[in-house]
């Protein structure tokens, strides 16, 4: 028996409850194991446990930490869409855990040969929560909603292309596109686009989304308190799924979940140590190691398709934001491997493109730019006309470079802040950091501050970037009035192109352009961390959805 | 040097004791502050700070905004950095002296001013009463019983979050403090038969208050001044710790504590030492005003 052999055999052995945490740990410790290592194998064979290792056991209440708090639960007009989504809605499509896109209330789509059109069949026998079928008709209402402008969506640029929604009999329904628009099935399959019952919607107002909710998901609503908590419940009546991968085709197996929003970080991993709750998403990074080396703990951790940006406004043409040699110069002074090494205790990877290295369309040709070169950033500067003043910081025509800098007041946004401030102290720029509540926060983006923080989350990044760096998208989400015409164009070859192949180049097209331009700055990517007790099985979080659903979870005695 | 010396109110002329000599009486003090061994230590930590906050900063071995990434998380006795580096790669030791200077200015500064203040208003209202003393009575009340954090939102909300906020915040309640106790005390005190005697004779109110009344309660001031420096630096603090005072990269020793939180599991120094550093700088102030108290009052002179 070989180490790797005899460190599975003891995982095992603890997961069966034939040895105790205290003899699992006596055992490693005999055989040279250290906890790092005894961690890792807990969880490469605990946090997928599957829903079929063992007959699933109904009942009982799933008590999940989250890392943000929870924002209104309307498909129609969300900015931000939390796990509860997964529980209480779901979409045309979905992305398997290997990446595949299956079909969820779409059993099938064909794209046209002149791809000017993308058909669905809606034959599911999904229903809602309030009994009403879902059909063709029912989800082009949803989509029709999107394209209102008078329901402000800020998903509505996604579907630019699609300038007509048809739905000629209760089971087709037809995107008709104005040009070639193979990102469309990209777009439609993400949590955003979850369908709800526009009729339920229209009825409920604006308390649809806060107080009541009608999806199609197998779980109901129940509760929302802002800052606190998301209750759901189990839908008994579920109609069942057709998603492939589910293991389990009914009803929910839980009676309900509870997702508690644990802002403060150190609390997120005290609380799953201790039992108060079951998973958790995104304990602190310096926390991940203590939790992998506890052996009641399984630790999953993946990039997610996500990053952290920080934009200039482009107005503040006093500070020279709109010209690219400042941006580059800022950009430079930068040390993003060191933040990756210092405040993500390397869980992430630095960001020299607009998206993660691990998605899919990632170009590697953007590492070439953004480097941390501080004497280059002083040059930039100089280039521009700027000289350090009196106390060192620079000035240009009487215009010292000050300003304000918004970040969200979370942990890792206040620490990212401040090594920005620091970094950019180096090269003579004077920055204060305001460190807002979430509500404060997007207020303020929407005055158009100096300069922000952003953290976006997307399964399919390019197409949430485009909003933050689009000229179509002044002055929201495009918070910085970010204007460049080589990215405009890039944006414009992703959204026209036709095939996989198309698409592809437009990203690489896309992630070239941004990566020397900067509409804004790219920062760095974290991963994703997933944190189970041994009791939680079926829950099954992947690098290509950014929450795990709940079909097939339950919870072992 | 008078031979003897005469209460306050000269005119009526009572001899009450000889007076010592200064030298006489500074020794005596001393002396007794050297019997009360936890108000001796209490004072020696109070001056041992209060001498680092004010030459400490040009004794900092780095700027305390500087950060190195890769040196982050350093433990204390680390090379080049004696009580280590925080989440960033920032010298402790350098923010700590600033952190203590930040904390003994606002507490001193903060108490001063409001001592001055709610001095001034206490007299008023003690000695005149009627009116006067309805009127700061209730200011005192209101100010008193409104709550600091709620103040602090305030007026981060109009100022900006930042030292100055917090400073008003904090002195626009502690004044009251000050206005209740001197009120009180006045109000005992203008009733003593030195008063009586002055106003009889024709000195006027300014001058009775101001050479006859306030010298009375300088003893009972200066304890309760000490005690409240210790307030304001807790609570100074506690409002950087929530965001409501100094911001970062100003090292306030909340702000540490606030920064260091999330990291107390993994670097446990990068929040002991500032709290610590709090803890002793408090304990120091309330020790000192102990002894204080045991000096200066009458009651605790006969023990």
């Amino acid at each position: 028996m070989d180490r790797n052999e005899a460190i599975d055999a003891l995982v095992s052995a603890h997961r069966e409850r034939r040895i105790s945490r205290r003899d699992l740990m006596v055992r490693a410790a005999a055989l040279g194991i250290g906890a790092s290592a005894l961690g890792t194998a807990l969880a490469r064979t605990a946090v997928t446990v599957s829903a079929q290792d063992v007959n699933p056991t109904p009942g009982g209440v799933l008590r999940e930490g989250y890392d943000l708090d929870f924002s209104k639960m309307d498909p129609v007009a969300t900015s931000w869409y939390d796990p509860a989504f997964m529980a209480l809605f779901e979409c045309l499509a979905i992305d398997a855990p290997d990446g595949e896109l299956q079909p969820m209330l779409a059993s099938n789509w064909t794209i046209a040969d002149d791809a000017l059109s993308v058909t669905f069949t809606i034959d599911t026998g999904a229903k809602f929560h309030s009994g009403r079928a879902v059909d063709a008709a029912a989800v082009k209402e949803v989509y029709d909603a999107i394209k209102d402008p008078a329901n402000g969506s800020p998903l509505s640029v996604l579907f630019t292309p699609v300038e007509a929604i048809e739905a000629p009999d209760a089971s087709t329904l037809v995107l008709k596109l104005s040009h070639p628009y193979y990102d469309v099935l990209n777009v439609v399959k993400t949590g955003y686009w979850a369908i709800c019952n526009i009729v339920a919607r229209t009825e409920a107002g604006e308390a649809f989304g806060q107080t009541t909710i009608d999806g199609t998901g197998p779980f109901t609503f129940k509760e929302w308190m802002p800052g606190s908590h998301v209750d759901v419940e189990k839908w008994a009546d579920y109609p069942g799924s057709i998603v492939p991968y589910y293991q389990n085709k009914g009803p929910a197996y839980l009676d309900g979940i509870h997702w508690e929003a644990i802002l403060e970080g150190a609390q997120r991993a005290l609380k799953i140590e201790n039992g108060e709750i079951d998973t958790l998403r995104n304990p602190l990074a310096q926390d991940v190691a203590r939790l992998q080396g506890n052996p009641d703990l399984s630790v999953s951790s993946f990039s997610e398709p996500s990053g952290y940006i920080f934009g200039q406004n482009f107005n503040k043409t006093e500070l020279d934001f709109h010209e690219q040699g400042m941006r580059q110069a800022i950009s430079h002074a930068i040390d993003r491997q060191a933040i990756v090494t210092a405040l993500l205790m390397d869980l992430g990877s630095p960001l020299y493109g607009p998206i993660t290295p691990a998605d899919k369309y990632y170009d590697p040709t953007v590492e070439q730019f953004n480097q941390y070169d501080p004497e280059k950033s002083k040059a930039l500067v100089a280039e521009l006309g700027w000289t350090p003043g009196a106390d060192g910081i620079l000035e240009k025509n009487g215009q010292r470079m000050a300003f304000n800098l918004v970040v969200q007041d979370e942990s890792f946004n206040r620490d990212l802040g401040s090594v920005i401030q620091a970094s950019l102290a180096e090269i003579g720029m004077e920055v204060t950091v305001q460190s807002l509540d979430r509500g404060s926060y997007f207020g303020a983006l929407g005055e158009g501050p100096d300069s922000y923080l952003f953290y976006y989350l997307w399964p399919v990044p390019i197409d949430v970037v485009i909003l933050f760096v689009g000229s179509g998208t002044i002055p929201v989400p495009n918070w910085g009035s970010a204007s460049v015409p080589a990215v405009d164009e890039a944006i414009t070859a992703w959204q026209n192109a036709g095939s996989e192949e198309e698409l592809r180049a437009a990203g690489n097209l896309f992630q070239t352009s941004i990566a020397e331009t900067l509409p804004t700055i790219p920062l760095v990517v974290r991963n994703t961390v997933w944190v189970a007790r041994p009791n939680v099985r079926g829950w099954l979080p992947h690098q290509y959805d950014i929450y795990p659903h709940y079909n097939d979870v339950w919870l072992a005695q | 040097m008078p031979d003897v010396v005469v209460a306050p109110s000269s005119s009526v002329g009572v001899v009450l004791r000889p007076d010592p000599p200064v030298q006489h009486r500074f020794a005596r003090t001393v002396k007794r502050l050297s019997r009360n061994k936890l108000a001796l230590f209490g004072t020696i930590v109070a001056l041992i700070f209060i001498v680092l906050g004010i030459i400490g900063p040009s004794l900092a071995p780095y700027d305390y905004a500087k950060q190195n990434l890769m040196k982050a998380n350093l433990p204390p006795f680390s090379e080049g950095h004696l009580l280590g580096t925080d989440q960033v790669g920032r010298d402790m030791l350098s923010r700590i002296l600033t952190g203590i200077r930040i904390s003994l200015v606002v507490g001193l500064g903060v108490t001063v001013i409001s001592m001055v203040i709610g001095t001034l208003l206490g007299a008023v209202a003690g000695y005149y009463r009627g009116v006067p003393d309805s009127v700061i009575s209730g200011i005192v009340e209101l100010a008193w019983g409104f709550p600091l954090v709620l103040l602090a939102v305030i007026l981060a909300g109009t100022l900006g979050p930042g030292l100055l906020a917090a400073v008003l915040a904090i002195g626009l309640i502690n004044w009251a403090g000050f206005g209740r106790i001197v009120r009180g005390e006045i109000l005992a005190i203008r009733e003593s038969e030195f008063v009586l005697a002055a106003r009889a004779t024709g000195v006027p109110d300014r001058r009775i208050i101001v050479r006859h009344i306030l010298p009375n309660i300088v003893a009972p001031a200066l304890v309760m001044g000490s005690y409240y420096v210790a307030l304001a630096i807790i609570a100074e603090a506690g409002l950087s710790f929530i965001g409501m005072g100094a911001q970062p990269p100003l090292p306030s020793l909340g702000v540490m504590v606030a920064e260091g939180r999330n990291y107390m599991m993994l670097n446990p120094w990068v929040i002991t030492i500032p709290g610590l550093t709090i803890l002793l700088i408090v304990l120091g102030m309330n020790m000192t005003g102990d002894g204080l108290r045991d000096l200066l009052d009458p009651r605790s002179k006969n023990r």
